[in-house]
């Protein structure tokens, strides 16, 4: 009973809430409710069945099974999905649309800069190591430096 | 369980079937070789060791314009000299080159050009004709050549179109003649010797250039003074990227103005167009086909077009280590 005091105390319980504690306390207590008690402590302690427990180990032995299924599914789908990602990416990527390609209107300048290559290839295996097709109608050759053609040995020279 | 094993009988399926494959390309480059004809094959065999002096015409085409001149060679196996005649537009210069360096001698300025060597790159598209399968290599009657009797090789593509006829004195293997043909058979390219000496005395400083206060120049200064000239920014592949400028030119494009770059690396060959209006890259990278890759980039108020046999990617990396196009005047 102490308890109850210095918990009610600690709770500030009224003192009709107390009492209801009370009257459990005492209604427990009864003769009848005793009798009761150990009858049931009386009672023998029921054993699991052998044939619950087999059931049990099947069910978890299936379930482990499927568990075991999926994970082997998952071992040829994963790469499977990651191929196919790479693959797609792959085909994005090789076609995908310019984005910032603009077309222009044909001049010609692009069929011009092919050709220029197309016979420049062709051309440097005529020259070997002779002048190439550049050199013989650039201006490029002979160059001018930029401090004209003489230099300090040639005005010497004069 | 069984799927690992499935997987891993597939891989050593493979790993029997890869050599077996292997094999099966080393019969055909054994095929190929055998159909090779044996005309090429002494050509290919006798370029590092020919000497010879000579004298031969070459002629390009440009746009509608035949170019032709003369040269004179002086060969000794890898190492090449080459003068012009005396009324020739060329007159003084004079080109050494050897498998490491190509000195061209401008009289009028003075100067040497230092550039990379270009004649290896010549000798391996030869080479490469005995090895590429799309083309069909055919014997034909020859001609005298500069009084040496010749046989032709000719080099069509396989629905018949011939690209190439190369006429060449068998006991010798000197290709003596060549023609080059464009797509629809329009001549592009001609050599011939119209003389011939198979057996010179050679002298070694043939193959030196003793000017004092000549100035060694690069082609990177030509590019620097030709963009200047002509208005250009100052575009340039460092060296870093693995090519060597080899030399720029101006041109016109359909009214449009460029300077055209071309850079070596060993036998491969890459090509900047710098134009002064933007192109159509998708039109560029239709016509370029498979085999040649295209990309290109506005800056400045100039179109810059990179063009070769490299990947796509790798043309991008080119790309972005040119960007620091500055005025040549600054630079």
């Amino acid at each position: 009973m102490w308890y109850l005091v210095t918990w009610r105390r600690e709770h500030k319980m009224k003192s009709s809430e107390f009492s209801k504690f009370e009257q459990l306390d005492d209604q427990l207590n009864t003769p009848s409710q005793l009798q009761v008690s150990q009858f049931v402590k009386a009672m023998p302690e029921d054993t699991l069945s052998m044939a619950w427990r087999s059931s049990l180990n099947e069910k978890l032995i299936e379930a482990s099974n499927q568990k075991r299924r999926k994970q082997k599914l998952a071992w040829i789908l994963r790469p499977a999905m990651g191929l196919g990602l790479a693959f797609a990416l792959a085909i994005f990527v090789v076609f995908q649309p310019m984005g910032s390609h603009t077309v222009m209107p044909d001049r010609g300048l692009e069929a011009a800069i092919l050709t220029d290559h197309h016979n420049s290839v062709l051309q440097n295996e005529v020259s070997t190591a002779g002048l190439n097709a550049n050199e013989v109608v650039s201006e490029a050759n002979p160059e001018e430096p930029e401090d004209g053609i003489w230099n300090d040995a040639d005005v010497q020279g004069l | 369980m069984r799927t690992r094993v499935a997987v891993g009988l597939a891989l050593l399926s493979l790993a029997l079937i890869a050599p077996a494959q292997g094999a099966g390309l080393r019969q055909r480059a054994r095929n190929r070789l055998a159909e090779v004809p044996q005309l090429l094959v002494r050509a290919i065999q006798a370029q590092p060791t020919l000497r010879y002096t000579g004298t031969y015409t070459t002629e390009f085409r440009q746009g509608a314009k035949q170019i032709r001149h003369q040269e004179y060679i002086t060969r000794d196996g890898a190492w090449y000299r080459i003068d012009f005649p005396n009324d020739s537009q060329f007159a003084g210069q004079v080109i050494i080159e050897n498998n490491d360096v190509r000195l061209h001698y401008h009289p009028i300025p003075n100067e040497i050009m230092q550039q990379p060597p270009r004649h290896g790159e010549a000798w391996e598209k030869v080479a490469n004709l005995a090895g590429n399968r799309r083309l069909r290599l055919t014997i034909d009657n020859g001609e005298v050549v500069a009084g040496l009797r010749t046989d032709q090789l000719v080099v069509a593509d396989f629905d018949g179109n011939v690209t190439q006829r190369l006429f060449i004195e068998p006991g010798s293997g000197v290709i003596m003649k060549r023609l080059l043909f464009d797509k629809i058979g329009t001549q592009i390219g001609f050599f011939e010797f119209n003389q011939i000496d198979l057996n010179p005395h050679l002298d070694p400083s043939s193959f030196q250039i003793k000017r004092k206060n000549a100035k060694v120049i690069t082609p990177k200064t030509q590019l620097e003074r030709l963009s200047k000239r002509r208005g250009f920014m100052f575009w340039y592949l460092p060296p870093g990227s693995g090519f060597a400028l080899e030399g720029a030119n101006p041109r016109n494009f359909a009214g449009v103005e460029g300077l055209v770059q071309t850079y070596v690396n060993g036998t491969n060959r890459l090509w900047i167009y710098v134009l002064k209006s933007p192109v159509d890259s998708g039109r560029l990278r239709n016509g370029a086909g498979k085999n040649l890759h295209v990309h290109s980039f506005d800056s400045m108020g100039e179109t810059i077009v990179l063009m070769g046999n490299v990947d796509d990617r790798t043309l991008s990396r080119f790309a972005s280590m040119m960007t620091s196009g500055t005025s040549p005047a600054h630079g």
